[in-house]
C-alpha cells in the first residue's frame, strides 16, 4: 500500500456547524486570488506581487530581507468603509446562535470582555467586512469548481506511522461571524492518526486551541472518538475550525493580554484563602481549571449539524501529498510547504498574534519550524508511549537494563560496606587516643558520608526491585490482552457545555446584554446627581446590580456569602489597624499559654 | 418503598468554637441591652415626672437610646436562636447566621467610617469577623450542606 492509499484509508470525516462559510480548499486556488506583501521593521508594507500575478513558483522564490521582516499574503484587498458595509449587507448569516456566552458567565467576566473588545482597537486587527468579502471570493471560486482538499504526509517515527493531515481554509472568521476570539485570513488545522508499523490504528490527535501534549490525543478504542469505519470524525468549530472529538458548544477562556501579574497575585490570594485559611468549599473541577481573574469567555460552536465532508458523505475529499521531510526540491507540487516561510494571509500587526494570519503547515509565525512537523509523535505526548507491538520487547529490554543497574549497585554497595567496616575499625582504634583527635574527627565525617552513599544505593536497589516486580506484572497483563484505561493519560479533557448551561432563560440573556451598560449608567448618574455621596452611591449601584445578577443566575446565597466574607476581611483589617499593639500582645500571651498547656499535657501524659 | 434516610456526618471540632462565638455574641448583645435598660431605669426618675406633667418630649438622645436598646435586644435574641439552630445542625441557621453577621458588619463598619464607633462596636466587629471566618471554614460548610441533603433509598 503506498502512502497516499494509506492516508486515504484513515482520512477523517469532518462535520461542520451550520452557517460555516469556509471549507478546506487548495493552496493554488487561494494563491490565485492573493497578492504578496513585505513589511520591513518600522516601514509601511509594500506589495511585491499583485493579485493575479502570483503563482506558487513566484511565492517560493528566495527573498532576502532584514531581520524582523514579515512576508505575507492578502486575500482581501484593503476595503473602503462603503465596500465593507456592502459586503456585510450582502453576507447572510445562516448561523443559529445559542444562548449568549455572556449569560453563561458572571458580571466580572463581562467587564473583562468589554476591556478585551477595547484592546482590539489598540492592537492590530483584521478590518471589518474582511470575512464577508473573503466569503464572497471563496463562494465564487466554489461555484466555479467545487473542491474539498486536504494535504497530508506519512511520517515514520519511533515505531509509529503518523498520518499527518492538514486542512487549509481561506479565512478564520470566528470573531466576526460566530462571536469568537479572533479573525485572521487563512487558517491551517492539523490532525494526526497514529498507526503501528503494521498499520493498526492506535491514537488520533486533533489540534484544538490551547490544548497540547497528552490532552490532544484519544485512543482508537476511546468511546469519545467517533468513527465512520476507519475514518475518525472531527467536529470542527464554527469559524475557528478547531477540531473536537464530540459535537457540542465549548467554552473557552481567553486571558486578557498583559494580565499575567494580576492573575498571579489573584491566584496567590486565592490559594491563601482556600488552602491556608481553609475558606469555602473546593470544587475539584474548578480548581483544575484554575482560571485567571482577567479572562474572557468565548464559545466555540462545534455542533456538527452542517456540511459533512469525507468518506460516505455527499462531499468527498481530494487528497494531495506533501513532500517528505527531506524532499526539499522546488519542483515538488507542494514545495511551498518547505519554501514559503511567510504568513498565509493579512499581517494585522497584532502584538499577541491572534489576528495575524498563520504561517504554513511547517512553520510558526516567526519562521521557526513547528514542533508537530519535526516531531509528530512528541506533539501529542506519544514520545513516552511505546507502540503495543514492541511493548513486550521494550519491557524485557527495560527489565534487563534495570537488573544490570541493580547488580552494579549491589556490587558497589558491597564494596562500600567493606570500606565502611574498615574505616569503622580504624575509628574504634583511635577512639581513646587523644593525639588522634583531628584525624578521628575527619574519619567520623568520612564514615558519615560513606554511610549516606550506602543508604542511597540501598534505596535505589529497593526502588529497582519494586520496578522489576511492576514491569513483570505489566508484562503479564499485556500478555493477557489487558490495556490501561483509554482515558488514563488525559489531564484536562475538554467537554462541551452542559445542556443546563445552554438552556439559560431569555431574561438572563437580556440581562447579560444590558447589565454592564446599566452599571456604567448608574455610576455616571450617581456622580452627576449626588457627587458628594459618590462612595455610598457607587457601593449602592454595584450592590444592586450584583444582587440582580445573582438573582438571575440563582446564586443569591453565594453572593451573600461572598459579600459577607469581604465585609469580614475589611472589619479584620480595620481591627488590625486600630489595635495593632494590643493584638500583638494578645497574640504573644496566647502563644505563651499554648506552649505552657502543651508542655503540661506532655508532663501529665 | 422509598425511605428517606438522613446523612450522618461527624461534627467537626471547629463547631465548638462556632457555638462559643455565636452564644458569646448573643450574651454580649443581651448584656449591652441589659446595661442600656439599667441606664434607662436610672433616667426614669427624671422622665416619669415629665410624662406625668405632660412636658415629656422625645429628644434625639431618647430616640437613639430606644433604638440602640431594641437593636441590641433583637440582635441578642437572633444570635441566641441562631446558636440553638446551629447547635442542632440546621442548615437554615447557617444561612441566617451569615446574613446576621453581614448586618452586624455593615452597621459596625458604617459606624467606624462615620467615626461613630465606640468600644462596643469594635468588640461586635471582632466577634462578627471571627464568626464569618468560622462559618466559611470548609468543614463547617460541608457539615451544614450535608445536613440539608437527604438520601433517598
Amino acid at each position: 500500500m503506498n502512502d497516499l492509499d494509506l492516508l486515504r484509508r484513515f482520512e477523517p470525516v469532518i462535520y461542520y456547524t451550520q452557517g460555516e462559510h469556509f471549507f478546506p480548499t487548495s493552496v493554488d486556488r487561494y494563491i490565485r486570488d492573493c497578492s504578496l506583501w513585505e513589511c520591513r521593521p518600522d516601514q509601511p508594507a509594500t506589495r511585491l506581487i499583485a493579485e493575479g500575478d502570483l503563482t506558487l513558483q513566484k511565492l517560493i522564490a528566495p527573498r532576502s530581507a532584514p531581520h524582523g521582516t514579515v512576508h505575507y499574503l492578502r486575500y482581501v484587498e484593503q476595503l473602503t468603509p462603503l465596500e465593507a458595509a456592502k459586503f456585510l449587507a450582502r453576507h447572510q448569516r445562516k448561523f443559529r446562535r445559542s444562548r449568549g456566552r455572556l449569560a453563561r458567565v458572571g458580571l466580572a467576566s463581562r467587564i473583562v470582555d468589554a476591556l478585551f473588545s477595547i484592546t482590539l482597537f489598540l492592537r492590530g486587527r483584521v478590518p471589518g467586512g474582511t470575512a464577508a468579502a473573503a466569503a464572497e471570493i471563496y463562494e465564487e471560486a466554489q461555484t466555479e469548481k467545487e473542491e474539498y482538499i486536504y494535504y497530508a504526509r506519512l511520517v515514520r517515527q519511533n515505531g509509529y506511522a503518523c498520518l499527518h493531515y492538514f486542512y487549509f481554509y481561506a479565512m478564520n472568521d470566528w470573531r466576526s461571524s460566530f462571536y469568537g476570539v479572533n479573525d485572521h485570513e487563512s487558517d491551517w488545522e492539523q490532525v494526526i492518526v497514529y498507526l503501528t508499523e503494521d498499520f493498526t490504528p492506535q491514537w488520533v490527535a486533533y489540534a484544538s486551541h490551547d490544548f497540547s501534549g497528552d490532552d490532544l490525543r484519544r485512543r482508537w478504542d476511546d468511546p469519545e472518538l467517533k468513527r465512520e469505519g476507519d475514518h475518525p470524525i472531527i467536529f470542527a468549530g464554527a469559524g475557528s475550525h478547531a477540531s473536537y472529538f464530540s459535537a457540542g458548544e465549548y467554552m473557552h477562556e481567553v486571558e486578557l493580554p498583559f494580565s499575567g501579574p494580576v492573575t498571579r497575585v489573584w491566584r496567590t490570594v486565592q490559594k491563601f484563602w482556600r488552602d491556608t485559611l481553609r475558606q469555602g468549599q473546593v470544587n475539584d473541577e474548578e480548581q483544575k481549571r484554575s482560571s485567571g481573574v482577567l479572562v474572557v469567555p468565548f464559545v466555540d460552536y462545534a455542533r456538527g449539524d452542517g456540511k459533512q465532508i469525507g468518506y460516505g458523505r455527499e462531499k468527498n475529499w481530494e487528497a494531495r501529498l506533501l513532500p517528505d521531510i527531506h524532499d526539499t526540491s522546488p519542483d515538488h507540487p507542494q514545495a511551498w510547504a518547505h519554501h514559503y516561510r511567510g504568513l498565509w494571509g493579512l499581517y494585522a500587526r497584532d502584538p499577541i498574534a491572534g489576528e495575524n494570519a498563520p504561517a504554513g503547515p511547517k512553520y510558526n509565525r516567526n519562521g521557526s519550524v513547528r514542533g508537530s512537523w519535526i516531531d509528530p509523535v512528541g506533539w501529542a505526548g506519544l514520545d513516552k508511549v511505546t507502540p503495543p507491538m514492541s511493548a513486550e520487547a521494550s519491557i524485557q529490554k527495560r527489565i534487563e537494563e534495570i537488573r544490570a543497574r541493580q547488580q552494579k549497585a549491589q556490587a558497589e554497595m558491597e564494596s562500600k560496606t567493606l570500606e565502611l567496616r574498615g574505616m569503622g575499625l580504624e575509628a574504634e582504634s583511635m577512639f581513646d587516643a587523644p593525639h588522634f583527635k583531628p584525624i578521628y574527627s575527619d574519619h567520623i565525617k568520612k564514615i558519615d558520608e560513606l554511610s549516606d552513599e550506602i543508604a542511597e544505593l540501598q534505596k535505589q536497589i529497593a526502588i529497582d526491585h519494586a520496578l522489576l516486580e511492576s514491569l513483570g506484572a505489566y508484562s503479564d497483563r499485556l500478555a493477557r490482552g489487558e490495556r490501561l484505561p483509554a482515558r488514563g493519560h488525559l489531564k484536562a479533557a475538554h467537554h462541551p457545555t452542559s445542556e443546563t448551561t445552554e438552556q439559560l432563560g431569555r431574561l438572563a440573556e437580556a440581562w447579560a446584554a444590558i447589565s454592564l451598560g446599566l452599571l456604567i449608567l448608574g455610576l455616571v448618574l450617581v456622580l452627576l446627581i449626588a457627587p458628594r455621596l459618590w462612595a455610598n452611591g457607587i457601593v449602592s449601584v454595584v450592590s444592586a446590580i450584583s444582587f440582580l445578577e445573582a438573582l438571575f443566575r440563582r446564586e443569591a446565597k453565594e453572593l451573600i456569602q461572598r459579600a459577607v466574607s469581604v465585609l469580614g476581611i475589611i472589619a479584620t483589617l480595620v481591627l488590625i489597624y486600630e489595635f495593632a499593639l494590643p493584638l500583638l500582645v494578645l497574640g504573644i500571651i496566647a502563644l505563651g499559654i499554648f506552649i505552657m498547656v502543651d508542655n503540661l499535657r506532655e508532663l501529665a501524659g | 418503598m422509598k425511605r428517606r434516610q438522613r446523612l450522618v456526618i461527624k461534627r467537626p471540632r471547629i463547631l465548638l468554637i462556632l457555638f462559643l462565638l455565636v452564644f458569646g455574641q448573643a450574651a454580649m448583645f443581651l448584656t449591652y441591652c441589659a446595661l442600656y435598660l439599667i441606664h434607662g431605669a436610672m433616667l426614669a426618675d427624671m422622665v416619669v415626672p415629665e410624662i406625668y406633667f405632660g412636658t415629656f418630649r422625645f429628644s434625639q438622645e431618647t430616640i437613639t437610646y430606644m433604638l440602640l436598646t431594641s437593636t441590641w435586644l433583637v440582635l441578642g435574641l437572633a444570635s441566641a436562636i441562631i446558636g440553638v439552630g446551629l447547635r442542632r445542625g440546621k442548615s437554615w441557621a447557617w444561612t441566617a447566621a451569615i446574613i446576621l453577621q453581614g448586618a452586624i458588619l455593615i452597621l459596625g463598619l458604617e459606624a467606624y467610617f462615620t467615626r461613630n464607633a465606640d468600644s462596643s462596636f469594635y468588640v461586635a466587629l471582632g466577634l462578627a469577623s471571627a464568626i464569618v471566618l468560622t462559618l466559611n471554614q470548609r468543614e463547617v460548610l460541608v457539615f451544614y450542606r450535608a445536613n440539608r441533603a437527604t438520601l433517598a433509598e
